[in-house]
């Protein structure tokens, strides 16, 4: 029952405070000194609130992200880098807060997956090709045979002249 | 009664598309055409009878019929008539049955269209359309029905929904007004992005439809592969439409300045078109040369089940978006189908291989031939995709993952990862769109296509001195500049050695250019779909290199710069709309060497509903509408993002070349219709095999 009841807080609480700010009280352009909302852009861009949508925290107008904003100005104001703004959120909200990893590890994890995933299926690409061309060598060396003796082969005298010619014209635009 | 025709319509229409599964596999099975022809007619139903359904929805949410909960959910009293109708994709179960409508209407032409020129291929082309079709109504018909209604029954308080009268007692109840669509739709593109999105979903089912046939029959030649390309095309060309609208939807009303922001539903209708624009190159080798039978058909199967994960995606809440439906209970079916459907596919893909079957004439004479690069393109496509499949799917997986104690951190990847690992492809792609054209098929030399390529590579060099001479300092984007330039003289240069063979033989220029495009329709409208493509990379490079952005608090009178351009604020007043939003407007002037060039308003609207335990009005959304200067070379682009009195904070863009993005898009549109339109050939005379034989063939292999 306790665990409902603190759950249903919770719950409202989130809910509360993702609620879209009201018309008349669009506030929030409180500023320390020596920090500029393009600072706090720049810091908010690499973040996502925890409650919103996959929205990044720069873009995001709920009551949250503005008091969000809020705190990273005042951490700014206090002299804090982009940084240490960003891992006092990541250590609070947790990892996903960060919209690329903070932690070193995951942070190679999140680009080594892929990297891996394109080297293995650049190496699947390699091998097709490969195997491609050496068919298109087999079949090069089955003409280029079947050419040679051809021509050792004496011509049957039946044949026309002019077949003759025409062939050979034919084979020579094939091989072009 | 309305509620109850829906019903029936659409539960109708589920049996009809089992029947009709059920019936194309007895046919196969059976070897009797007569059982075929009956599926085909069942499946022919199902768009008529989704119609009604459709057209049934439509009515009650143009009458207000708030007895359905569907139309209760989606709009209310004063929402416009306009925007009615777009409550019908506006939340899932009405757009699922969008969704089943616009594949019952696909599955409709496409029968019409191929049935006699395709008829071997047709009864598993009926069965895969059919189980697709089949799954996504059982989601409509049990899970996510849009005629559910209210109802309520005496000594409760609170009405339910539900399909059918819960008690006997109980009365269909009907409230005064409903909640209203959710404001973020009510935009023209919102109109007509989400159908396009659908049209290029739905569309691509009808490609993997006949590839399944094609590797369910062992017809394995180039009439499937014919049949698929068009289809393709056409799912491409929707799919287009569709993500350009997005971008515009998200650059006019979500007011961030920017039009693609690597969110997990954009990503989700970016991953098929990737894949089918890489089959859509790879279709062309195959009919051509015979090759790559195997690598097509992998194509073709990936897109399909890249849409099905989109839809997944879209649908199941798996992952955090601004353009997701609701968590929902569709989840765990859409994800066994998609599972199934993956199974399935690669199973009979591997089958066929095994056996042979897709053995084509597969051999590469040349690594610089037309269809080496066209092999290379596809793999970078590949590649594009693998990267962004990851970035959109690595929150979900990683969070799976914590929740089986496998890790400790889920690993949430923003907009800021995608550019860099994007960009090596991208890198590629534009290469390969230079070159590829102007390689030959078969055999050609490093030397060869050096020598095609070199006007198109010095053109394309002097363009960089040029910008580098005109002060652009910004090392990637001249790269990216040159690059561009590179693939659009190439293009331009193909095409112009066409148009000038034709005139030495004695056309006039206008009719060489015609007659050159009416031969070969397909091959010229892929040249303009790379001409768009360059004019659209023009409009990235430089809206995503060159942007300026800042947010600045300013009083009545106050100036800021940006970008050459200088804003001047100069008031905000308040408004009500018609439908009832509140709008707090900004008035500034835009400045340019001192010239007044435009009057601007940007505005904040919020949206209210009535909270009936509050008895008040209450705010539920609001909606940043930018007051912008748009000129072709750049847009200023400006927002209010808070205020308090008359001082108002306003974030401000100043975003260069973006309308090159549009008017690329455009081309690209353009250059699509083109591909599609048919070629002048001579007239063949065909001739049909009942559809048994396919059946026939198949058991005799």
């Amino acid at each position: 029952m306790a665990r409902g009841l603190i759950l249903a807080a919770l719950v409202g609480l989130v809910a509360l405070s993702s609620a879209p700010l009201p018309a008349a009280a669009q506030s929030g352009d409180t500023l320390p000194p020596g920090v500029t909302w393009d600072d706090v852009n720049r810091v908010g861009r690499q973040m996502f609130c925890d409650v919103c949508e996959g929205i990044p925290l720069d873009e995001c107008e709920s009551i949250a992200c503005v008091q969000w904003r809020e705190e990273i100005a005042r951490q700014l104001g206090e002299g804090r880098t982009d940084d240490e703004v960003i891992d006092y959120f990541v250590e609070r909200y947790g990892s996903e807060v960060a919209a690329i990893p903070r932690d070193p590890l995951d942070r190679f994890i999140a680009f080594a997956v892929p990297a891996a995933l394109v080297a293995v299926f650049g190496v699947i690409g390699l091998f097709q090709v490969r195997r491609l061309r050496q068919r298109g060598h087999r079949a090069g060396e089955v003409a280029r045979r079947s050419a040679v003796r051809l021509q050792q082969r004496p011509v049957p005298a039946d044949v026309d002249d002019d077949i003759l010619t025409r062939l050979e014209q034919e084979l020579e635009g094939l091989d072009q | 009664m309305i509620a109850e025709i829906g019903i029936i319509s659409t539960g109708v229409a589920f049996v009809a598309a089992a029947y009709a599964l059920i019936a194309a596999l007895i046919g196969v099975r059976t070897r009797r055409d007569a059982w075929v022809i009956s599926a085909r007619n069942a499946a022919l139903s199902t768009f008529p009878l989704l119609t009604v359904a459709s057209l049934v929805l439509l009515y009650a949410l143009l009458n207000h019929e708030y007895s359905i909960s569907y139309v209760w959910q989606t709009t209310d009293n004063a929402t416009p008539t306009f925007y009615l109708y777009t409550a019908l994709w506006g939340s899932q179960a009405g757009s699922l049955l969008f969704w089943s409508w616009l594949m019952s209407a696909f599955t409709f032409v496409a029968l019409l269209l191929n049935w006699r020129s395709e008829r071997r291929l047709m009864p598993y082309v009926l069965a895969a359309t059919m189980a697709t079709l089949g799954f996504f109504l059982i989601l409509n018909v049990f899970i996510e029905n849009p005629f559910e209604r209210y109802w309520l029954t005496p000594g409760e308080t609170q009405p339910v929904s539900a399909l059918f009268r819960p008690a006997g007692n109980s009365e269909v109840f009907t409230p005064s007004d409903g909640t209203g669509l959710n404001p973020l739709l009510r935009h023209l593109g919102m109109v007509i992005h989400p159908p396009m999105l659908y049209l290029g979903f739905t569309g691509f089912v009808i490609p993997f439809a006949f590839a399944f046939a094609a590797l369910a029959t062992g017809q394995l030649g180039a009439s499937w592969i014919r049949a698929t390309r068009v289809w393709a095309l056409i799912a491409w060309l929707f799919l287009s439409l569709g993500l350009l609208l997005g971008g515009r939807w998200a650059y006019d009303v979500l007011g961030w300045g920017g039009y693609w922001g690597w969110d997990p539903v954009e990503n989700a209708a970016l991953l098929p078109w990737l894949t089918g624009t890489a089959f859509l190159h790879s279709a062309v080798v195959q009919e051509k040369r015979g090759m790559l039978k195997f690598w097509n058909m992998l194509l073709i199967i990936v897109t399909f089940l890249l849409v099905i994960l989109g839809t997944f995606a879209t649908r199941s809440g798996v992952v955090s978006s601004v353009h997701a439906f609701a968590e929902s209970e569709i989840g765990i079916p859409m994800f066994t189908f998609l599972a199934g459907s993956a199974l399935i596919s690669v199973a009979l893909l591997v089958w066929r291989q095994e056996r042979g079957d897709l053995r084509g004439a597969d051999q590469l004479d040349s690594v610089f031939s037309r269809e080496s690069l066209f092999l290379l393109n596809n793999w970078l496509f590949l590649g594009l995709m693998v990267v962004v499949l990851w970035g959109t799917w690595a929150e979900a997986i990683t969070t799976i993952l914590v929740d089986l104690g496998l890790r400790d951190t889920i690993i949430n990847l923003g907009p800021n990862y995608f550019p860099p690992v994007v960009r090596p492809f991208l890198v590629g792609i534009f290469i390969l769109m230079g070159l590829a054209p102007l390689a030959a098929w078969r055999r050609s030399t490093a030397q060869r296509l050096g020598r095609s390529s070199l006007i198109p590579f010095l053109l394309a060099v002097a363009v960089m001195v040029l910008l580098l001479v005109t002060g652009v300092d910004n090392i990637l984007a001249l790269f990216g500049f040159g690059l561009v330039a590179f693939a659009g003289f190439a293009t331009i240069f193909e095409v112009g050695k066409g148009v000038a063979a034709r005139h030495r033989r004695g056309e006039g220029y206008w009719s060489a250019f015609s007659n050159l495009i009416g031969r070969d329709r397909h091959r010229y409208g892929g040249y303009f779909i790379h001409l768009g493509v360059v004019v659209m990379g023009l409009g990235v490079i430089g809206s995503t290199s060159f942007q300026e952005t800042t947010q600045q608090t300013m009083t009545p009178g106050e100036r800021l710069t940006l970008g050459g351009y200088t804003m001047e604020y100069n008031g905000l007043y308040d408004a009500t709309a018609e439908d009832g939003r509140r709008m707090t407007i900004a008035r500034a002037t835009v400045y340019q060497d001192d010239d007044v060039v435009a009057q601007i308003r940007p505005r904040r609207d919020t949206f209210y509903t009535w909270d009936s335990n509050a008895q008040t009005m209450t705010p539920t959304t609001n909606m940043s509408i930018p007051g912008s200067h748009s000129t072709l070379s750049a847009d200023f682009y400006a927002i209010i993002t808070f205020w308090e009195g008359n001082t108002a904070t306003f974030r401000v863009y100043f975003n260069p070349l973006i309308n090159f993005l549009w008017i690329g898009g455009i081309i690209l549109i353009v250059g699509t219709l083109v591909a599609l339109w048919p070629s002048r050939q001579p007239a063949t005379r065909v001739q049909y095999a009942p559809a048994v034989a396919a059946a026939q063939t198949s058991g005799d292999r």
